[in-house]
Order: C-alpha cells, then structure tokens, then sequence
C-alpha cells in the first residue's frame, strides 16, 4: 500500500492498535476538521451575498 | 483557508496508522469515501455502496451516499471522428431513485422525513420541474412554522435565564434556516429557468 507516494505495510489489526483508540482519535478529528470546513464556508457565504 | 481545512480533515486519516483497504473499519472507510469524493467519486460510491451491503455500517451510511448521489455527476465522453470529442454530464439521480425504493427498510430506519422528501423533490425535479417545485415549497412552509416555533422557544427560554437551553435552541434554529435558505435557492433557481 502506498500513502503520500511512500510504500508502506500495513500495521494490522493488533489489538494494541485496539487498545491505543488511535483509529477512533483520527477519525474524530477528521470529523471535526470536516464540520470546521463546512462551518467556516457557510459563514464566508452568509458574508459574501 | 477552506484548501487548509479540508487538507487538515484528509491528513487526519493518512495520518492513522497504515493498513490494508480490506482490513479497515467501516466508519474509517466511511470517512475515507466522504473526503476524497472531490478526487475520486467512483471510489467513494464503491467503498460507500459496499458498506450498506456489509453489515454494522455507520446509521449515516445510507443518507451520505443517497445525498451524494445528488451532488455529483459523471463525465462520459465519445469519441465521434478523430477530432471531435463529445462530453456528457449526467448525475447519478437514477441510481438514487433506484437505492431508495430497493432498500426502503434503511429509509425509514435511517432518514428522517424531511431528508426523504427533499431527496424525492430532487429526483422528481429530473422529470417534472413544476411538480417538485411545489414540493419545495410545501418543505419549505414547513420549515417556516418550525423557524417561527424555534423563535418562541429561544425568547421563552431567555426569559426564564435557561441558558444551555438558548443555546440549544439557537443551534438549531441556524440548522432550520441553513435547511430552509437552500431551499429557496432551488426555488428561485427553479423561478429563473422558466
């Protein structure tokens, strides 16, 4: 698999992966940078019109 | 400042630990599909299409993919002679149609009635302009008597000092409107085409 051009292995489904919450952690914030993206453009489009 | 933020949601998700497209969890592959659907819709579709037929997928699943199914359109191209090239723009609305009425169990599980009819109105509109125009005006008189109700909340609530309440109730009241100016604006796009 390849991220940013760079081989890379995947790391697996261990369960210290698991136990760290590090999925959820990013998807989270993927989550919340998304909604800020959205909040922000439609704040930009009430100023604009 | 909008290029930043939607960089900074899709560095998030390649910043997870690597692993193999068949090994990720379906809200990561969810997510994935929602963010690169700009780069790559057909990948999106797929990875969303074959969540709805796996099972355990995240309840928004259903309503992202018949939405986005609105939003975007495919590119065909034919070839005529060796110079010309002809380009066909068409959206993915038969294939919305066709996703709600085989999977009607997830619609009323899944989407809320005001989504559903909005979503109807926009298939509608491909066939018969008029007929989904009324329809959006029906929404949109409902959503009116919901931004007035909301009003009368926030000034009650204020006058008894029930902050978190307000706040609650200003949140949605922005939600409500954002809802009812879209459909003005299909409405007046609507108004302009004849």
């Amino acid at each position: 698999m390849q991220t940013e051009g760079i081989d890379i292995t995947s790391v697996g489904n261990t369960n210290t992966l698991q136990d760290s919450t590090l999925i959820e952690t990013f998807n989270l914030r993927a989550a919340i940078e998304f909604i800020l993206k959205n909040c922000l453009y439609w704040n930009i489009k009430r100023i604009k019109y | 400042m909008i290029f930043f933020l939607d960089t900074a949601a899709k560095e998030a998700l390649t910043d997870m630990p690597p692993r193999n497209v068949n090994e990720l969890d379906t809200i990561t592959l969810h997510n994935l599909a929602i963010m690169n659907m700009e780069e790559d819709a057909t990948g999106g579709f797929e990875k969303l299409t074959f969540l709805i037929s796996s099972e355990g997928f995240p309840r928004e699943t259903f309503v992202n993919l018949c939405l986005l199914y609105l939003k975007y359109e495919v590119c065909i191209y034919e070839c005529i002679n060796k110079n010309l090239l002809f380009y066909f723009f068409f959206k993915y609305y038969d294939f919305a149609a066709d996703l709600l009425a085989e999977n009607t169990d997830m619609t009323f599980k899944y989407m809320d009635s005001y989504i559903y009819d909005f979503i109807e109105a926009k298939i509608v509109q491909q066939t018969a302009p008029e007929a989904a125009f009324k329809k959006f005006e029906e929404l949109a008189g409902t959503l009116i008597e919901q931004l007035r109700r909301l009003v009368k909340e926030v000034q009650e609530n204020r006058r008894s000092q029930k902050d978190e309440q307000v706040k609650k109730k200003v949140q949605e009241y922005d939600t409500t409107l954002e809802k009812y100016l879209l459909l003005i604006y299909i409405s007046l796009e609507y108004l302009f085409s004849i």
